[in-house]
């Protein structure tokens, strides 16, 4: 398909997404800073030499074997389960019809139909597997699209963990599409820890199918700016489908995270959860739209978004938002976002704790309720370690030292199943 | 520890609670203030911490003798202060026991052995008769009043402090419970020889301990001072006589 003919379906596609049609959306919208970051961006540039050091030093580091590295100029992959195949490379008319066109929906809209690899994960029915991805994003831009098949009762665990190595600013988009089949379990962790030269764009789709239990979790922690849209569709009967957000951002970072779920089927169970911690003058825009369809009675929902903004100069916009088609169902959302509390603080500190231990101690403990969702016991493991070295010096992008200190955080998950007990049952006219 | 607290003025927001308090608490004494509510005998209590939204406006706390105005509080409970809270905070996600374990880190300024810091946990546990496995859930979160409490008592316990300013450690208890957190801040006041400095409305919790010297606070300044026929005194005739003094 023509790059123009692509866009223009891609467009009559966002538009029938609520949260991009929402007014209160629009307002704070958050403007991806791509025309000031110039067309050096999406230039294909030979490899960093650095690159296979940043591989290596990573690997070492994660103590963690991984069944497939992507990185801008080449891959590595060690799985029956996973396959890359090469599409066409990026074409500078298409990058100058973009750059000319600056609308944010057409640059997802072109990463999905210029990616310049494909990476099919599949899980045959009946099977398990557990697979880790480590996508490196170097000078030259990284979209990659990865299409997940869980087949009918198939088990799948899998770990992305997005890194960096480059000296220029980069571009990194990734656009999944995954489909849980009948009676599958699947756990998907999406780690992002780039650093401050890369861009993210991230578009996510997945559909849960008849009982089903689909876990979703993201970290955005990395990258000068990430604009991440996710679209969760709870499609069989009795599915159950969860995704858990967590957002740290210090310094300049710009984060625009939309996620959307909808129950489209009878007893459907569908939860977001989603917690940021805001440092310094950093952004971020949360919005999480919860429908269910008129067809999904007995269907439960439930978004909550919370935030704690340490810093004056940081900006939370959280936007939870619900739209219910059926009368018989339970649905729930909210918001709170406040600074961080003094009396927490003058509290721990009576107990020894330094400030800065203090701090860390309020945020690991909001933050540990979505760690603690983490199953993979190592993934968990290595989230809090980049989570501690965030908190403790505001970086990001680096090869994070995997220590097991923070894994008590992971002590007081809450079971999905728990959370919607005793909400209120929705009555709707 | 000896606590001096000399001509303390101490205001919030501008507005001044303590209006010039004089108290000397030596080593291994034990005292009492008693008051009405709001005559500021919590925020004496969270000045000598140091809690950070309290201005001492004018006047001197010293510990050993050094002063402790302006230092953080965590510094003071390196120096060996405690506070045990009216109201202890509640922190979502914070482990009750990995708390314990980094607030005895950070007062020993060193390592402590896990396998025999859980031990300690354990005898802890029994003695303040804390049951409901508190020790396995966030700080404070989900606690009774009364679990609460004894939470406080048992960092007490493991923190061993120098001074310990217990602010109302009665309330939300029922009978037998005052009795339990009573006993056991005797022995661990006896153990380490520690100063004490208990904050309370009421009398019944007194009747398990024997404080040597008996302080009422009323409008932000010591009233009256002297031992134990002052509860008695104050049994009698109730706070009304000392508010009018203030």
């Amino acid at each position: 398909m023509e790059y123009a003919a692509f866009v223009s379906q891609a467009l009559e596609q966002f538009k029938t997404l609520p949260e991009e049609t929402d007014e209160l959306y629009k307002r704070y919208f958050v403007a991806m800073p791509l025309e000031a970051m110039g067309k050096a961006i999406m230039e294909q540039k030979p490899a960093q030499m650095s690159t296979q050091n940043q591989i290596k030093e990573v690997i070492e580091s994660l103590e963690r074997k991984f069944e497939a590295i992507i990185w801008s100029n080449g891959e590595m992959v060690e799985s029956k389960n996973i396959r890359v195949i090469r599409s066409r490379e990026l074409g500078s008319n298409l990058i100058e019809g973009l750059m000319t066109k600056s609308s944010e929906d057409k640059i997802a809209a072109f990463l999905q139909a210029h990616s310049s690899r494909t990476i099919m994960i599949d899980v045959p029915k009946g099977e398990t597997a557990r697979l880790n991805v480590l996508l490196v994003n170097t000078t030259s831009p990284l979209p990659v699209q990865i299409l997940v098949s869980v087949e009918e009762g198939a088990t799948l665990n899998l770990f992305e963990y997005y890194t960096s190595s480059t000296s220029e600013q980069s571009l990194l988009g990734s656009l999944h599409e995954i489909r849980s089949g009948k009676h599958s379990s699947a756990e998907i962790n999406v780690v992002h820890n780039e650093d401050k030269n890369t861009l993210s764009l991230g578009w996510l789709k997945a559909e849960g199918e008849e009982r089903c239990n689909l876990k979703i979790n993201f970290v955005y922690n990395g990258g000068t700016f990430t604009r991440s849209r996710n679209k969760v569709d709870v499609a069989g009967f009795e599915a159950n489908t969860e995704v858990n957000e967590l957002i740290l951002s210090a310094g300049d970072q710009k984060m625009d995270i939309s996620t959307n779920i909808t129950n489209t089927a009878k007893n459907s169970n569908a939860v977001l959860e989603s917690k940021a911690v805001l440092m310094d003058r950093s952004i971020c825009l949360l919005k999480g739209y919860a429908s269910i369809m008129k067809n999904a009675a007995g269907s439960r929902s439930y978004v909550n978004e919370r935030g704690i903004v340490l810093d004056k100069t940081a900006h939370l916009d959280s936007i939870p938002s619900m739209s219910i088609g059926n009368s018989d169902v339970k649905a729930t959302h909210s918001s709170a976002t406040a600074p961080m509390d003094e009396e927490s603080i003058f509290y721990l500190m009576s107990r020894g704790a330094s400030e800065i231990e203090a701090k860390k101690m309020v945020i690991n403990g909001f933050i540990s309720g979505i760690i603690g969702k983490i199953d993979d016991v190592i993934v968990r493991e290595i989230v809090a370690s980049i989570i501690n070295e965030k908190v403790t010096t505001k970086g990001f992008g680096t090869v994070p030292k995997v220590t097991t200190e923070s894994l008590w955080l992971a002590g007081t998950a809450q079971k999905s199943s728990s959370i919607f007990k005793g909400h209120y049952k929705y009555r709707g006219e | 520890m000896e606590l001096e607290i000399k001509e303390l003025h101490v205001s919030i927001d501008e507005k001044e609670i303590v209006k010039g308090v004089n108290l000397k608490v030596r080593s291994g004494e034990f005292h009492v203030i008693m008051g009405p509510n709001g005559s500021g005998k919590s925020t004496l209590a969270k000045s000598i911490m140091g809690h950070p939204k309290l201005k001492v406006t004018q006047g001197e706390i010293l510990a050993d003798g050094e002063s402790v105005i302006g230092m953080s509080a965590d510094k003071r409970a390196k120096m060996g202060i405690f506070l045990q809270f009216q109201n202890p905070i509640e922190i979502e996600g914070v482990g009750f026991v990995n708390f314990l374990h980094t607030a005895k880190r950070s007062v020993v300024q060193g390592d402590v052995d896990v396998n025999q810091f859980m031990g300690e946990i354990k005898q802890l546990t029994e003695k303040l008769k804390i049951t409901n496995g508190i020790v396995g859930r966030s700080l404070n979160q989900g606690f009774s009043g009364g679990e609460k409490k004894k939470a406080e008592i048992l960092q007490l316990a493991v923190m061993k402090p120098k001074l310990a300013i217990l602010d109302e450690p009665d309330s939300g208890l029922d009978i037998d419970a005052i009795k339990t957190v009573a006993e056991n801040i005797n022995e661990i006041a006896a153990k380490h020889q520690m100063s004490i400095l208990i904050i309370t409305h009421y009398s019944r919790v007194l009747s398990y301990m024997k404080p040597q010297f008996v302080h009422v606070m009323a409008n932000g300044r010591i009233v009256a001072e002297g031992s134990t026929e002052l509860i008695e005194k104050l049994e009698k005739d109730g706070y009304e006589s000392f508010t009018n003094k203030g």
